[in-house]
């Protein structure tokens, strides 16, 4: 009598769990092992571990030698206080390298011949796996735009279906986020430059990663959208970083995308994500304004004045400015002065008399005359909280509405 | 990629017939007043048709406290009239006078590009209405033309909000007035 | 009916004649929209149209008879149709037994409604035997007369075929407001290149959208018609054998030019500069095929009628002979052509009395008060609003003080229904059936009745069965009408088998599946007659008065005359009673916008708010019809020329201008 065919235990004991998933497969492997399993990805960052992922963060996997590691190979583990021996198995589909499976061990000297055929077959069932759940992710992938516009649009309602698919992508909106909008400055908000905005696209999702924070970012028509994280209680430390990551997205993109001026607006900080459409709303109102007032990095919560005055009616906003800087602006007129510029110089350095006078390269004497003339002319006194406001109010609806010198 | 539907307004054509606008209250039966599309002369020999604009940025949507507004993917912003309270911070917050206070019933209701039409296949109400083919529907991912322009002087202001609406303005022509 | 979609016609008098898809829920008009069967409408309707609705369910419609006692009191009460009938029939027959005929009743029916079952009035008088009847028509006949004597025929292109005109020139009409569906074949054209060209007094809104616009003094049309002939025969540019092959009077009406059109003259009389009379001969001359459209607005003047003859002269030269693209546009009177057995319906024969008294529309109260033997007595209103419209107010006024009866069908309580004894609530379109053909476009459409009567309301056609019903009841014998015939057997006998042929179909029941259009143009045109063109009047200059105003009182867009007034939809946010005047004469008479002034003649004043029209002839103030204050109080036309009767020449009127005096109440 011949034998018969026989399939190995093992091989029965890993295809049923392997259904499970990666984690399961691994953990089986161990159990039949007595030995602490883990896959990586082609990069040698631990992706699963069969004793829990706790510890996986401080591994370094060093392959022995210069090894064609076309089968298995041997390879150091090391962990942040230890170096252990191991043998790897590479994970392939169609020749498509997706990670290793490695077996470790405290003892040198393990043959790793001995394990080969075992770490192949467990390979085979981890690659399986490994494809079903990028496809997974891929066909998520296209729902990743779909998402976030149902969250920039405030189409979901609840909390916690956003946190939940949130997590799909490993976005975590336990915590708080920040919309900021990039755009180019051009006016026209149909005819994009798809290729600029591409790569300013790149360009945000590169500064993201670079600060360990997973991208939540999107082109939508000319914007690039990104959605910050701001976990900092304190509120200065949050907006110091929001204004360092805006800066230097601005900067990255001024040497890349050339000729396009970019700009950006940003919005509110929400801890409800699903109040993060008013954010994103609020970040484009930020552009907008941003770009008429001469500002970088605009905040949508320090425009409050602006926003009312760009709103109101505009005959009534005229009146008021000609009311409160028209005579000013007919005295220079009329004497080829300047003392509009001085009052202007003095509204942008805060009615302090000692950095208007640096700032403008003018003795303080010569300034405080200057300011004398104005307060004659204009028959106010500027030491005035009303009067400072009325001012400041006049040149802010002079860069928002674009009032010219001749004003009226 | 989904489309971005917006208004086409061509004002060489129009010729402030204002079936458009009687066309609206037709199909959505609005009362007396309550006008989501209306036709206006804003300049001599400038006459506009104007309805919500489905704003790529709707201010109505930011500021509405009781969320009842919606912008779906392809861009047209509705309004739930059940849970709007009348409040009427939308009707301030838009440029264009889109959403429009119903005193009787104590709601604000607006134009919603017909979506139902738009999802059977028809075109807008007041679209189809058009007799010179004025008025038109475009997907504006799609659309370009360096003819076309982003407003036309007398439309309100479109910082900020964005609207969906592209225009063709008037061509010159030659006159002998006595 | 069943909920569901059906064909409705909007009977207005309009070019548009659009047919209406009607959707009916629960015995209710949900909503309206045009027919995409319809070539000439092609699915759409105008703002009006898409009003039917409210038009349809408004509350200030009629919804029972009633009678006012005494007359012009406005204390009406509400009568049953029956107590309604008992009164009228009564007093018809007590007229009859006191003057031995009908002759003392007679009626005022128009263009209210221009189904063809609405001339039940007409046969429903008919039916009495002779009686007074209105003939002519206020509207058109002048153009009309004047189309018949250049061609022999009437006729009106195809508007369809202007999409293929390369040169579109409109003479006194403003499609934008009157005709808004032309509007898209005259852009199709210009999108294939052609040229458009408004010639206008009134800088309308089809002259903002013409590649050449040029002012006209009013009622100087001919003159520049004859000046642009001139230029052509000129230069050239003129298919000289044709002329003399087909056209009558060639030799003379090239003489007429050459002798008496002077191109200097010409341009002082229409305010045209000579330049621009050039551009326009060279388009006429060059651009092939011309469109040339003489509009109704040129003939509502005593020397229309000559203006249109030199319009037709003119497209007879520029390619109306050669090229069928190259179309003459007035309006046509297909209508004419059906057997309109209501219209025609034969009455019984009075012993001594052959005809009935005819009386010209144009000039209605005035020759109704000539008439003696007897005297009008009985006055029956249908589809016409006299007080809002008609001229020579206060000879109606002396009219009504005559007639021992008047009744009023119509849906609303009009300022005329105000001045009547009984009032009869009519039917919408959407209430009765009819069956319609167009006077500008070439189709014919059905009108099915889709709703239930609003309250009691009544079509003409039904009142007239009703009413003749009750005259033989009371006095057996007294009507032929013959009430026993359904609304469907009239619409049949409309549908004659010529008629059938013309519009290829086979039965009304094809017009329930859309629309027809006429398959053949009918007229043959062989004679071209230039010489009625001229008439040595036409020389005779305008000697306006300073300091007086031509009164122009066009359609406006969202009224058809009186129609439509009530519907809120449409009247909102718009302001009635708006005079329009030139920046000279109101800087002449100090006058701001927005102020309150008059105009006024010996007719009377009327009181308006100032609108400063920059774009307006010094010598013509603008002001719409109807309306709280009806412009026609100011209309009054002395004489008519023209022995086969004219249109109301409504735009000879002259008014003067002051500043509004305050009075109130």
């Amino acid at each position: 009598m011949q034998s018969p065919y026989v399939v190995p235990d093992f091989v029965q004991e890993l295809l049923a769990v392997s259904s499970s998933g990666v984690t399961a497969i691994i953990q089986k492997l161990s159990s039949l092992l007595s030995l602490p399993v883990l896959v990586v990805d082609p990069f040698y960052q631990v992706l699963f571990f069969s004793t829990g992922n706790e510890a996986v963060d401080e591994i370094v996997i060093i392959p022995d030698n210069e090894q064609e590691f076309s089968s298995v190979f041997n390879c150091q583990i090391s962990t942040v206080d230890t170096i252990k021996n191991g043998v790897a198995h590479p994970i392939t589909v169609n020749s498509k390298k997706l990670g290793f499976l490695i077996l470790s061990w405290n003892d040198a000297g393990l043959d790793a011949r001995r394990y080969e055929e075992v770490l192949s077959y467990a390979s085979s069932l981890c690659a399986l796996q490994m494809q079903k759940s990028l496809e997974i992710k891929r066909e998520k992938q296209k729902f990743k735009e779909a998402f976030l516009f149902d969250l920039l649009y405030g189409n979901i309602k609840q909390k916690e279906d956003i946190i939940e698919y949130g997590e799909i992508w490993g976005w975590d909106f336990h915590v708080p986020h920040t919309v900021i909008v990039f755009s180019s400055k051009e006016e026209d908000h149909f005819f994009t430059n798809k290729q600029m905005i591409n790569t300013l696209l790149q360009i945000v999702e590169k500064e993201l990663i670079m600060q360990n924070v997973k991208p939540i970012a999107m082109v939508k028509h000319q914007q690039v959208i990104t959605m910050f994280p701001q976990a900092d209680t304190n509120h200065d430390v949050d907006r110091g970083k929001l204004q360092a990551f805006t800066e230097t997205i601005l900067k990255n993109a001024a040497k890349l995308a050339g000729e396009l001026e970019i700009a950006c607006g940003i919005g509110k900080r929400y801890t409800n994500p699903a109040e993060l459409f008013r954010s994103y709303q609020e970040a484009k109102i930020a552009l907008e304004l941003g770009i008429l007032l001469e500002i970088s990095t605009p905040m949508f919560a320090d425009l409050g004045l602006e926003r009312i005055l760009y709103k109101h009616d505009l005959q009534d906003l005229i009146e008021f400015h000609n009311h409160t800087l028209g005579s000013l602006l007919e005295y220079d007129k009329k004497h080829d002065g300047y003392l509009f510029v001085t009052l202007e110089a003095l509204v942008a350095n805060q009615f302090d008399i000692g950095k208007t006078a640096a700032a403008s390269f003018l003795h303080r004497n010569t300034l405080r005359y200057r300011v004398k003339k104005i307060e004659d002319i204009l028959d106010v006194k500027l030491d005035d909280l009303h009067v400072r406001l009325n001012i400041l109010a006049a040149f802010k609806i002079r860069q928002l509405r674009k009032i010219g010198n001749e004003g009226c | 990629m989904v489309k971005w539907a917006g208004f086409l307004f061509n004002a060489d054509d129009c010729i402030h017939c204002k079936a458009c606008e009687i066309a609206c209250k037709n199909e959505n039966q609005t009362p007396t007043g309550i006008q989501w599309r209306r036709v206006e002369k804003v300049a001599p020999e400038l006459y506009l048709s104007i309805s919500c604009n489905h704003c790529d940025s709707p201010e109505c949507f930011r500021v509405c406290p009781e969320r009842a507004f919606t912008k779906r993917k392809d861009g047209i912003v509705q309004i739930d009239e059940d849970l709007c309270t009348g409040c009427g911070l939308c009707v301030t917050a838009c440029p264009y006078h889109a959403p429009q206070f119903n005193p009787e019933t104590h709601k604000v209701s607006k134009c919603q590009m017909c979506y139902p039409r738009q999802d059977a296949g028809l075109p807008p109400a007041c679209v189809e209405a058009c007799t010179t083919g004025a008025l038109s529907i475009v997907d504006l991912n799609q659309f370009s033309d360096p003819e076309a322009t982003r407003t036309l002087p007398g439309f309100p202001d479109i910082r900020i909000t964005c609207p969906s609406i592209v225009f063709y303005p008037p061509k010159p022509r030659k006159r002998y007035f006595l | 009916m069943k909920d569901g979609i059906y064909r409705n016609t909007c009977p207005r008098n309009c070019y548009g004649s659009c047919s209406i898809l009607s959707y009916v829920k629960n015995d209710r008009l949900v909503k309206v929209t045009g027919d995409p069967k319809h070539g000439f409408t092609k699915g759409r309707l105008c703002a009006k149209g898409y009003a039917s609705t409210q038009f349809v369910y408004n509350p200030q419609r009629l919804k029972y008879p009633m009678r006012q006692i005494p007359r012009g009191s406005g204390n009406w009460q509400r009568i049953s149709w029956d107590e309604a009938y008992t009164i009228i029939a009564g007093k018809i027959i007590e007229l009859n037994q006191r003057y031995g005929s009908n002759l003392a009743c007679g009626y005022n029916k128009f263009s209210g409604n221009l189904g063809l079952l609405h001339y039940a009035v007409e046969g429903m008088f008919n039916s009495l035997g002779p009686h007074t009847k209105p003939i002519g028509n206020p509207c058109a006949l002048t153009g009309k007369h004047a189309v018949n004597q250049s061609f022999g025929d009437h006729y009106s292109a195809d508007p369809e075929e202007m999409a293929r005109a390369n040169l579109i020139v409109i003479w006194g009409s403003n499609p934008a407001v009157t005709n808004v569906h032309q509007m898209k074949f005259i852009y199709e054209a210009r999108r294939k290149g052609a040229k458009l060209v408004v010639i206008d007094p009134i800088f309308t809104r089809t002259a903002e959208k013409a590649d050449l616009y040029l002012q006209i003094n009013p009622g100087t049309d001919g003159w520049l018609a004859g000046a642009i002939a001139k230029l052509i025969i000129e230069k050239g540019i003129i298919d000289e054998e044709a002329m003399v092959k087909q056209t009558i009077g060639w030799e003379e009406y090239q003489q007429f030019l050459h002798q008496q059109i002077n191109l200097a003259h010409v341009a002082e009389q229409t305010g045209v500069p000579i330049k621009a009379m050039v551009e326009l001969a060279e388009l006429y001359g060059k651009v092939k095929p011309a469109a040339t459209w003489a509009g109704l607005g040129i003939q509502r003047s005593d020397r229309g009628g000559r203006s249109i003859s030199a319009i037709n002269s003119l497209a007879v030269m520029t390619g109306m002979l050669s090229d069928p693209g190259s179309g003459l546009y007035y309006m046509h009177f297909e209508i004419e052509h059906f057997p309109q057995r209501l219209a025609c319906h034969d009455g019984p024969v009075h012993p001594t009395i052959p005809h009935s008294r005819e009386v010209d529309m144009s000039h209605f109260s005035k020759n109704a008060l000539a008439l003696t033997d007897p005297p009008l007595k009985l006055l029956w209103v249908a589809s016409r609003n006299i007080v809002t419209q008609d001229q020579n107010l206060h000879s109606w006024q002396q009219l009504f003080q005559q007639l021992e009866l008047i009744v009023t069908v119509d849906l609303y309580l009009t300022k005329t229904a105000k001045q009547a004894d009984i009032v009869l609530p009519a039917a919408t379109h959407f209430e009765e059936e009819d069956l319609h053909v167009g006077y500008w476009h070439y189709w014919l459409s059905i009108n099915q009745k889709v709703l239930p009567p609003y309250y009691e309301a009544k079509s003409d056609l039904q009142i007239a069965r009703e009413l003749t019903r009750r005259l033989n009841e009371l006095s057996p014998g007294f009507s032929n009408f013959p009430y026993e015939k359904e609304p469907i057997d009239w619409i049949k006998t409309e549908l004659s088998p010529e008629i059938m042929r013309q519009y290829g179909i086979n039965g009304y029941e094809d017009l329930l599946d859309g629309p027809h259009k006429k398959v053949a143009q009918t007229h043959s045109l062989k004679k071209y007659n230039l010489f009625p063109a001229i008439e040595t009047n036409l020389l005779q200059g305008d000697q306006q008065q300073p300091f007086t105003y031509r009164l122009l009182s066009p359609q406006s867009l969202l009224k058809i005359h009186s129609q439509y007034e009530c519907v809120s939809w449409l009247t909102y946010g718009e302001t009635d009673n708006i005079i329009e005047l030139s920046t000279m004469a109101a800087n002449e008479h100090e006058i701001n916008e927005n102020t309150k002034i008059e105009i006024y003649n010996e007719q009377g004043a009327i009181t308006g708010v100032a609108k400063i029209n920059p774009t307006l002839p010094r010598n013509v103030v603008l002001a719409s019809q109807a309306g709280s204050n009806p412009i026609n109080q100011l209309i009054f036309q002395k004489e008519d020329h023209d022995a086969n009767g004219s249109s109301t020449f409504f735009y000879d009127s002259i008014v003067k201008i002051r500043k509004g005096r305050d009075t109130h109440g």
